[in-house]
């Protein structure tokens, strides 16, 4: 029977009651995944179960990165609104915690132990030339940057993945993430022209610098890993990459930051742009 | 092409704001024109504490070492891109390359296999210790 939670108590117990789904971990109940899993070889189970609990790990660490966004935007005097969707994504990453512990726990076939506390990471920003543009490089490096590939990379996990559980666990997460960069998009329509220059200036460092922690990944080439959620290095890497040009060049360009130096890095062509000449490089 | 995602994250992203369909302003700048919308030319903001030079032109980061430029050269290679920034705006021995970016929410980091033994990573943890297999054994109650 999958009733039973399989998180551990002490993720759980992390979840907030009054959270996005009022202490539940899920919008949806998960599918009954017994089936399925004792369907598995052993050696998959629990290397699946490895997988999901890792994942814990890197989900709990981000509500840390979101404590740092909610403060920032508190000192910003950003909107209201993404003031508070920023205190509501430190308890989604909790709970995303909390439901890659319940993945595991079901392909391990028991409760899973609790994951791993990582410690926080962020970058410095030392050279910003004000705390406030420093904030802003946070709102925009974690949301606009971090959460938009986290978006990228669960896309493509989704569409391998086959089975019904990893796709409901998928499903869940992705719909948080995508709050969680619109949080980004939204914040970075409110500037002046003076922030949007002055960020425009940092869109190659963020995104080299982003980009070089999503390259650390270490994923199996495997179809069958693939089919419960677990993304071939390759796919992963594509749909980054993908990103980079299909969604920050435009994005950054949509909401009026220059992007020419960004896609001189990608290599990416545009037209009809200010400019726009001498920035179209040939494809690398 | 658009990208599949580019409506739902970044196009569609402005009703998250409290005032989703007005103009709204940063802090930082006047009020907003309803004719124009947002802006000013209030020029650039002081620098307040703007960066931590090391020496030899060099940086410091966050534990105090210094970040040599063949740092950076590495740094700018690591990240695949090409080493001939030309002259948009970017510059390939820029310290800002270097820094740390925000860690992945998505981690397997927990892949690596030996003699049974699942290993993680060189992986941080919160008590300032570092693991490089405790993480991983042992992933459900009982095991």
């Amino acid at each position: 029977m999958t009733d039973v939670p399989r998180a551990s108590a002490r993720t759980l117990e992390r979840v907030r009651r009054d959270g996005r789904w009022g202490g539940r971990v899920t919008q949806r109940a998960l599918p009954s995944s017994d089936a399925e899993v004792a369907d598995l070889d052993p050696e998959v189970r629990a290397r699946l179960a490895d997988i999901w609990r890792a994942q814990a790990a890197t989900e709990a660490r981000v509500a840390t990165s979101f404590a740092v966004i909610h403060e920032s935007l508190l000192l910003l005097e950003g909107d209201p609104g993404l003031v508070a969707l920023a205190a509501r994504a430190i308890d989604d990453e909790r709970r995303h915690a909390a439901l890659c512990e319940e993945a595991a726990g079901r392909y391990g076939g028991g409760v899973c132990l609790p994951h791993a506390e990582l410690a926080p990471q962020q970058p410095a920003h030392a050279r910003a030339r004000s705390a406030e543009i420093r904030r802003a490089l946070f709102v925009v490096g974690q949301c606009a940057l971090n959460e938009t590939f986290a978006s990228a990379y669960l896309d493509a996990a989704y569409r391998g993945a086959r089975s019904p559980l990893a796709r409901a666990v998928l499903r869940e997460l992705l719909a948080d993430e995508v709050d969680h960069a619109r949080l980004g998009w939204a914040y970075l329509h409110t500037l002046d022209e003076e922030l949007r220059r002055e960020l425009s200036e940092w869109l190659v460092p963020l995104t080299v610098c982003n980009l070089r922690e999503w390259r650390r990944i270490d994923l199996p080439e495997d179809d069958v890993l693939a089919a419960h959620g677990v993304p071939p290095r390759e796919v992963a890497l594509r749909a980054l990459e993908e990103a980079v040009r299909e969604l920050l060049v435009p994005g950054f360009r949509h909401v009026g930051l220059d992007t020419r130096a960004l896609e001189r890095w990608v290599g990416v062509r545009h037209a009809g742009c200010s400019g726009a000449g001498e920035s179209g490089t040939p494809s690398a | 092409m658009a990208h599949r995602l580019l409506r739902s994250l970044v196009l569609s992203s402005v009703v998250l704001l409290e005032g989703a369909g007005c103009t709204l302003s940063h802090r930082s700048s006047p009020p907003p024109d309803p004719d124009t919308g947002p802006g000013g030319d209030g020029g650039p903001p002081p620098p307040e504490d703007g960066g931590a030079p090391g020496r030899d032109g060099g940086w410091l980061d966050d534990a105090g070492r210094v970040r040599d430029a063949a740092a950076v050269r590495d740094a700018w290679l690591d990240a695949e891109g090409p080493t001939d920034a030309g002259g948009l705006g970017f510059d390939a021995g820029d310290v800002r390359l270097c820094e740390d970016g925000w860690p992945p929410t998505k981690g397997f980091w927990c892949v690596m296999q030996d003699d049974a033994v699942l290993c993680c990573r060189s992986v941080f943890l919160a008590d300032g210790g570092m693991v490089d297999e405790a993480c991983c054994l042992g992933t459900v109650e009982g095991s």
